[in-house]
């Protein structure tokens, strides 16, 4: 079935007043011109969704090609004993590289790439609400990953594990820049993550099809969206642990340094609170492609939606309570460890029902054997293995006895690769058609299943085995004749069949772009939107955004399907500001509730993204004034990203419900903007909480320390404290006065008034501070991270303040426009919370001196 | 359906803030500062813990008359469901949380 060409651009309606105007519109540009990605080198310059979603694949699988090389590697060295084929050295930097790479610069990208590209076509939505968001993220992970990856040029590869323990990545244990590679690397690759984190939220939230409510959205929303609020909490952890570390190596601060009352086990505890919920974050995201994929094969909906629901919210909390089952031999007191044993005990109840959806969908049908269901048994039969074996690790006696064995090795590999790298390649297989118009070949898919699938289990399997016959992870050579010579040697054949394996599904990737069969409409009879049109879809996902009576809507709903896609009925057919748009959406009822109008090509991400990247390439070499210049190109980035006239104030046709006219960039709190902020404020809530553990972790271990710490001058703290409750009310005012569309000559006057007050909170912060030295303790170190955080957010409230009060000046944000002030507001009110808690640690920690 | 939304995260959330307790109580117990006794730290984990016991248990009974009053085609039976499901794994997980205070006589076993 081909879908005929849409209708032509219809006449815009009459301007109505000074508001009524579409700015950046390109009314020269026909509907389908004005979705065009643009060509040549201005493809850097393509926000769209579809773009920035296959660019973190291919650059995701890119680094995974790299990371497998080097596991291929390390394993000829393991292939017998004493071998030299590598040195000591060289061997740890290949296994903290492959490590880190895999976690950071892989499966995460990976799955965002798949989100990035997916939640649209399958909500409905012609791209994502914030797409500049979205090819900022990709840029600073492709610069961070650079970043990591030249380590191997200047012969600094990171060589401590792909954890970084502290002390040994000190700069007292390891000198040169290799820690730093790492730490400044993996923070800028984060941006990426958290940006996604905000960008999926508010787009699956803020942005589905008419009549898609929480119940009839595809099950691999409710995946994407728990993983998302995961990665909002769980990344921002790392985060601080990395800029503690980094000030320690750089600054000479002690955080982690047990002689100033500093303590080692603090930046377990930080890395762990990422790295334990980081596995259910690799996770989920799989297990919600797998759910999605499964009905298709079988021909039945997912059994237990709602179950399966239960299952991955509470497996989205109860991943954060695990995280010390990764320090069982640390010392911890036997309590502590049996509460973490529990925890990591009871989560596999909601995996385990999980998994028993799966297997009930099996059942509901009989399941077609195509490439993507030979993956997704695959995964099944290697994750549920894994998830044995996680269980008895949960268990502290065995735990102790196969910590940092083989065993564990073998574990996580089952875990990782069964729970993701398996769903991905079925995905892959499932999607691909998408992507490029063609299937790829069932006997070379079949080829590399079985290929992945034998030689997966060779390697790992036996890894129980050396593991439970005593080999120590991370030795770069072991005697001969103790047992572990033929079962290294195994994994090692293991490893290259499964390589093989690969190599077969990247030949088959390109043959079957010249060589592959076209993809019909639809081609594995599926139910969700994404296949709505013959692929390839154009540009724009949805020539008009079509009403959603079902959870399988390409099953349910025969008027999608009997005529051409193009065709349709639904919102937003008509174009008439020349501007790209999507229908948003009450994020619950997912009743329409305005319009969204979204950005076109725009260089700004990149030079944003690029400016960071000078920033921690320059602070990595230590030429600091480049450090500052990236820093201003950012900044000048950052801010002709942000100005430009305000689209609010217009009320358009959706077309749709008989006329149904809807508010462009609606002011309020359930828009996307509020949503998107929201989200913002979740991620710095949770670095603030990072560093107030921090503090209280010091404080509860370090008592003596904490207590020798000079305290904070008390008045300044007082003052910082009222002033910060200050900045809430004037912050709240802002906020409400928006709302209720006050005038501009009012909300010029609170934004003044609240530069002013932020301005003197950041003084008072500063002025509290001065009497304790941060290099004197560990505790007093913290404090004034505390104080940096806070001051770099009243930083960002200064600058927004002004920088809405100036755009009100020049006319680019007109009275009724309120979405910037309400938006400052909400901000403004998170950071004056964070002052007040930050006054009143500063009014109570340390003794005075 | 805001609603339901905001039950099916009640029940996981009250479980974090428990854990988020237990945990600190036992910090507050078995860390070099010892700020309080093991017994004080056993009492209050118990205080707590019946609490929110009680609270979740009232959610899973609503939830699951909830689900039994609500017909099969219903287009918000899934989230009831999950409602529902969330309150009972919660309420396992609140006891899971609780044990090794209610069993190990000291911080070191």
């Amino acid at each position: 079935m081909t879908d005929a060409p849409f209708d032509p651009t219809p006449a815009p309606p009459p301007r109505r007043d000074a508001y009524d105007v579409a700015p950046k519109g390109e009314p020269e540009k026909d509907f389908e011109e004005v979705w065009a990605t643009p060509q040549g080198a201005r493809v850097l310059s393509s926000v769209s969704h579809r773009v920035v979603g296959k660019r973190f694949l291919i650059t995701g699988f890119i680094f995974f090609l790299i990371a497998g090389v080097l596991a291929l590697l390390v394993r000829l060295q393991l292939i017998v004993p004493e071998n030299t084929f590598l040195d000591s050295e060289t061997y740890n930097q290949f296994f903290t590289m492959h490590g880190t790479i895999m976690m950071f610069l892989f499966a995460i990208p990976m799955l965002e790439g798949f989100a990035v590209y997916l939640i649209p076509l399958m909500i409905g939505a012609r791209d994502l609400v914030f797409p500049r968001l979205g090819a900022f993220g990709y840029y600073c992970y492709l610069f961070g990953g650079i970043i990591v990856l030249s380590s191997f040029i200047f012969d600094a590869a990171p060589a401590g594990g792909w954890f970084m323990y502290v002390p040994l990545s000190t700069s007292q244990y390891t000198e040169g820049l290799s820690a730093d590679f790492w730490l400044i690397g993996i923070t800028l690759a984060e941006i990426a993550s958290v940006t996604a984190a905000v960008e999926i939220i508010a787009a699956i939230l803020c942005s589905r099809a008419p009549g898609m409510s929480l119940t009839k959205m595809p099950i691999l929303m409710w995946y994407l969206l728990v993983t998302a609020f995961m990665i909002a909490i769980g990344f921002p952890p790392l985060i601080i642990g990395s800029i503690l570390l980094e000030a320690e190596r750089l600054l000479g601060l002690p955080f982690f340094d047990p002689t100033l009352g500093g303590d080692p086990l603090l930046w377990q505890h930080l890395f762990w609170l990422f790295g334990h919920p980081e596995v259910y974050i690799i996770f989920l995201p799989a297990a919600g492609m797998v759910a999605t994929m499964l009905p298709v094969f079988v021909g039945k909906p997912l059994f237990g939606y709602g179950f399966a629901v239960a299952a991955v919210v509470t497996m989205g909390f109860l991943s954060f309570g695990l995280w010390a089952h990764h320090m069982f031999a640390t010392g911890l007191p036997i309590m502590s460890l049996s509460l973490f044993s529990a925890a990591s005990t009871m989560v596999a109840i909601p995996t385990g029902v999980q998994i028993f959806c799966f297997i009930a969908t099996l059942t509901l049908g009989r399941p077609r054997l195509t490439i993507p269901m030979y993956f997704i048994l695959g995964f099944l039969f290697i994750f549920v293995l894994g998830g044995l074996t996680g269980v008895m690790l949960a268990a502290v006696p065995f735990n102790l006895q196969a910590h940092d064995s083989y065993f564990v090795v073998a574990h996580l590999h089952y875990v990782l690769i069964g729970g993701f790298v398996f769903p991905m390649f079925g995905a892959l297989y499932y999607w691909v058609p998408h992507f490029t118009g063609r299937m790829m070949s069932e006997r070379l898919g079949k080829w590399a299943f079985w290929l992945m699938f034998s030689g997966f289990n060779l390697a790992f399997f036996m890894m129980h085995l050396t593991g439970l016959r005593g080999m120590p992870r991370r030795i770069a050579t072991y005697p001969e004749g103790i047992g572990w010579d033929r079962l290294n040697m195994l994994s090692t054949v293991g490893a290259f069949i499964l390589a093989a394996g690969i190599a077969v599904f990247i030949w088959d990737f390109f043959r079957h772009q010249r060589a592959g069969p076209k993809a019909g409409r639809d081609p594995w009879g599926a139910a969700t939107l994404e296949w709505l049109y013959r692929p390839v879809t154009p540009g724009y996902n949805f020539r008009a955004i079509p009403e959603i009576r079902s959870r399988e809507p390409l099953w349910d709903q025969p008027e999608l399907t009997e005529g051409p896609a193009a065709e349709i009925e639904g919102a937003l057919r008509e174009c008439p500001d020349h501007r790209r748009e999507t229908l948003g959406c009450d994020p619950v009822s997912g009743a329409p509730l305005q319009i969204l109008r979204l950005p076109h090509p725009t260089w700004t991400p990149l030079i944003s993204a690029f400016g960071l990247a000078v920033l921690f390439a320059a602070t990595l070499a230590s030429v600091y004034w480049l450090s500052a210049v990236g820093g201003l190109i950012a900044l000048a980035g950052l801010t002709g990203w942000v100005w430009e006239p305000s689209d609010s104030g217009v009320v358009r046709n959706t077309g749709i419900r008989d006329g149904l006219e809807l508010p462009v960039n609606v002011v309020a709190r359930g828009g996307h903007l509020h949503v998107g902020t929201v989200g913002t404020l979740l991620i710095l809530y949770a670095l603030f909480a990072s560093l107030l553990f921090a503090g209280l972790y010091l404080w509860n271990t370090q008592p003596v320390f904490a207590q020798a710490t000079e305290r904070p001058a008390r008045m300044f703290a007082l003052l910082a404290f009222g002033l910060s409750v200050a900045m809430f009310a004037l912050s709240w005012m802002t906020g409400r006065a928006a709302i209720l569309g006050s005038g501009q000559g009012l909300i010029l006057i609170l934004n003044g008034l609240l530069a002013l007050v932020v301005g003197a909170v950041a003084a008072t912060f500063a002025l509290a501070l001065l009497p304790v030295d941060p290099w004197s303790t560990a505790f007093a170190a913290v404090g004034w991270a505390m104080g940096a955080f806070v001051a770099a957010l009243l930083a960002v409230t200064f600058y927004w303040a002004v920088f809405n009060a100036l755009r009100k000046l020049v006319g680019a944000q007109l009275e009724g426009q309120g979405l910037p002030d309400l938006l400052l507001g909400s901000f403004g009110k998170a950071t004056a919370a964070m002052g007040v808690v930050t006054a009143l640690a500063f009014l109570f920690a340390g003794t005075p001196q | 359906m805001n609603a339901l939304v905001l039950h099916i995260a009640r029940p996981i959330t009250l479980w974090s803030l428990h854990f988020i307790a237990i945990y600190a109580l036992i910090s507050a117990a078995c860390a070099p500062r010892g700020l309080i006794e093991a017994d004080v730290m056993r009492a209050v984990s118990g205080i707590v813990t019946l609490g929110a016991a009680v609270v979740t248990l009232a959610w899973l009974i609503i939830g699951m008359r909830t689900l039994r009053q609500t017909p099969d085609g219903a287009p918000e039976r899934p989230l009831v469901v999950a409602v529902a499901w969330t309150a009972a794994i919660s309420l396992v997980a609140l006891f899971a949380n609780l044990w090794p205070v209610a069993f190990l006589a000291t911080c070191s076993g």
